[in-house]
């Protein structure tokens, strides 16, 4: 039995401390513009068995690669912000990956707001963003537990989205892409590929 | 005024200064729009009024645009946002449908039609909500707090409960929201749960005990071919010894280990390998087995309510080993983890915890999950605590 960690996903503080073990200097082991915090959540894509996505205590989110030490891609909170009112200590409740196509992932925060990112689209934020507490009209001012689940759907043309705002239950049928497509992807996959080059870089 | 392509449109502007109440004149240092207010007479420069122009052609739109998008309690860059047409499948999205389901009878009249709402009075968060992969309507709703038997008095299913067996999940068919398929009865709350890697319906649930628990529902959606029962199954679940119980605190995660059932003979039967964390950081490897493997030393016990397997199986839960987290944990890393005494958390302490009166432990794992292409390996995130930074999710093998 192994038991050595094979990889570390650092945040910052931790790579300080590791950088100060090994008696190397903080700054020149830290990316720019990293910010990692803490993991509350986390989710495996399911057509890429190596890259997995990763909710914040802060509420922002990265995506990973399992060979890779640092992040491909991190958002932090503010990006959510922009987006909805989210605020700064609103953690990511739950986050999970298309289970109909691969560049798509939800991020729910613990308020109700529910965040698709689309990688092929737009990694930069998300490209759709709705506020359950308006929608479906829970008082933001003390938000219930919020849990999220994603179903293929009954159809191959929809998945269905689940999300638990304390004690209820609501549910939208998601549409997705008709047929899948190899071209979809391949694109996804070369950018990923392009992602980590200009990490190593 | 000059435009940007070079054409001056002083009619534009006298437009723009009619709509303001004045008019445009000229002056020296440059052409002033000026109107006028009840008392007084403003002047601006018209380097402000393009920049106004600009400022508020968002809002200009979003007044143009249909109603339909709510621009009355959204911010300009929230509007502009959120129409973005860069997903058009997701924007078509529909609106959100409440699953909001009572079971039958129903006691306590409910404030509003919801999917668990058996008394008004306690709130009832659902704390995990996870999908069947296989069975693609079904998913299992975990209750942050049980459903007591006075809840389904008069129903048939009442006498089934007692104290020390109340309902601590729910299982759904989205096709059917009127009724649940089947309440899952456990003494203990449930933490967490997962299906069945294999084509069978069935589910392991841990408690906060330390408890693993399975319930096998494939009886039940061969049963109910239509898929919509009057009154819901109320199972029992299969338990691990629990005079030998590996865990001692709240189970944290409940993780299929894939790659132990690949086969194809294993779609249809029960056979599986799971892992289990628990808060203070102990792992275990569990085989969940069909009877005619029979085991020995196997010791499971069945809580006698309606029928908790199918007929003709006998699953039983073996623990195949255990380890700690803190033994994988590097030293650079692992700070004070790596002393820290495994903690017993009993259900009675996390309801002391909840009340504040000592203040809720945090857990020392805040993320856990097997590698799907590797199940073989996990990866963690350890929390916090008073004396260690939080150290970084890491992967190992177990």
């Amino acid at each position: 039995m192994t038991t050595e960690p094979r990889i570390l996903f650092p945040s910052t503080t931790s790579m300080k401390k590791v950088a100060k073990a090994y008696q190397a200097s903080p700054q020149s082991t830290l990316p720019d513009g990293f910010s990692g915090t803490r993991a509350v959540c986390l989710d495996f894509s399911p057509f890429f068995k190596e890259l997995c996505v990763v909710g914040q205590l802060d509420g922002g989110c990265r995506v990973h690669h399992i060979n890779l030490a640092t992040p491909l891609i991190t958002w932090p909170y503010y990006v959510f912000s922009r987006c909805t009112a989210l605020n700064a200590t609103c953690v990511v409740s739950d986050l999970k990956w298309s289970p109909n196509v691969p560049n798509i992932f939800f991020v729910l925060h613990a308020n109700g707001d529910l965040h698709a990112f689309d990688l092929n689209r737009h990694d930069s934020a998300p490209v759709y963003s709705c506020a359950l507490s308006a929608e479906v009209g829970f008082s933001e001012s003390s938000p219930p537990l919020t849990k999220m689940a994603i179903s293929r759907g009954l159809s191959n043309a929809t998945e269905l989205v689940l999300i638990s705002s304390g004690e209820t239950i609501f549910k939208r049928a998601m549409p997705t892409v008709n047929e899948f497509k190899e071209r979809d992807l391949g694109e996804f996959l070369d950018r990923l590929i392009t992602l980590a080059g200009s990490r190593s870089d | 005024m000059q435009f940007a392509n070079g054409i001056d449109d002083t009619d534009f502007e006298n437009l723009i200064a009619k709509s303001l109440q004045g008019k445009v004149c000229n002056r020296k240092g440059g052409q002033l729009a000026t109107w006028s207010g009840a008392k007084t007479s403003t002047y601006v420069k018209h380097e402000l009024l393009l920049r106004f122009l600009h400022r508020v052609s968002a809002t200009c739109m979003a007044l143009i645009r249909p109603h339909t998008e709510e621009p009355d309690d959204a911010t300009v860059e929230h509007n502009a946002i959120r129409s973005q047409p860069s997903n058009p499948p997701l924007h078509e999205a529909g609106p959100w449908a409440k699953l909001c389901k009572s079971p039958k009878p129903e006691p306590v009249p409910c404030p509003e039609r919801m999917l668990v709402c058996f008394t008004s009075r306690k709130c009832r968060s659902v704390t995990k909500l996870i999908f069947s992969r296989t069975h693609t309507s079904i998913f299992i709703a975990l209750l942050q707090e049980p459903l007591r038997p006075n809840y389904f008095h008069p129903s048939k299913a009442a006498p089934l409960l007692d104290d020390k067996n109340s309902v601590q999940a729910t299982i759904w068919d989205v096709r059917h929201p009127d009724t649940p398929v089947a309440l899952l009865c456990e003494e203990s709350v449930l933490t967490c749960a997962c299906f069945a890697p294999s084509g069978t319906l069935c589910v392991v649930a841990g408690s906060a005990t330390g408890l693993i628990i399975l319930w096998d529902l494939s009886m039940v959606v061969t049963s109910r071919p239509d898929g919509h029962p009057e009154e819901p199954f109320m199972m029992g679940g299969v338990i691990s010894n629990p005079q030998e119980t590996v865990h001692k605190s709240t189970i944290l995660e409940l993780c299929p280990m894939l790659s132990s059932c690949t086969s194809p003979i294993h779609d249809k039967c029960l056979t599986f390998q799971l892992l289990s964390v628990d808060d203070c950081g102990l792992l275990a490897i569990w085989l969940v087995a069909d009877s005619p493997l029979n085991i020995e030393g196997v010791v499971a016990h069945t809580i006698d309510t309606m029928n908790a397997t199918a007929p003709g199986r006998d699953p039983r839960l073996i623990c195949l080993r255990s380890l700690t987290v803190w033994s994988s944990v590097p030293t650079t890393l692992g700070g004070s983890f790596g002393q820290s005494p495994a903690r017993e958390r009993t259900e009675s302490h996390l309801k002391i915890s909840k009340d504040n009166e000592f203040g809720p432990l945090p857990p020392c794992i805040s993320a856990f999950a097997t590698l799907p292409g590797r199940s073989d390996e996990y990866l963690v995130s350890l929390s916090e605590n008073s004396y260690c930074p939080p150290p970084p999710p890491y992967r190992t093998v177990v």
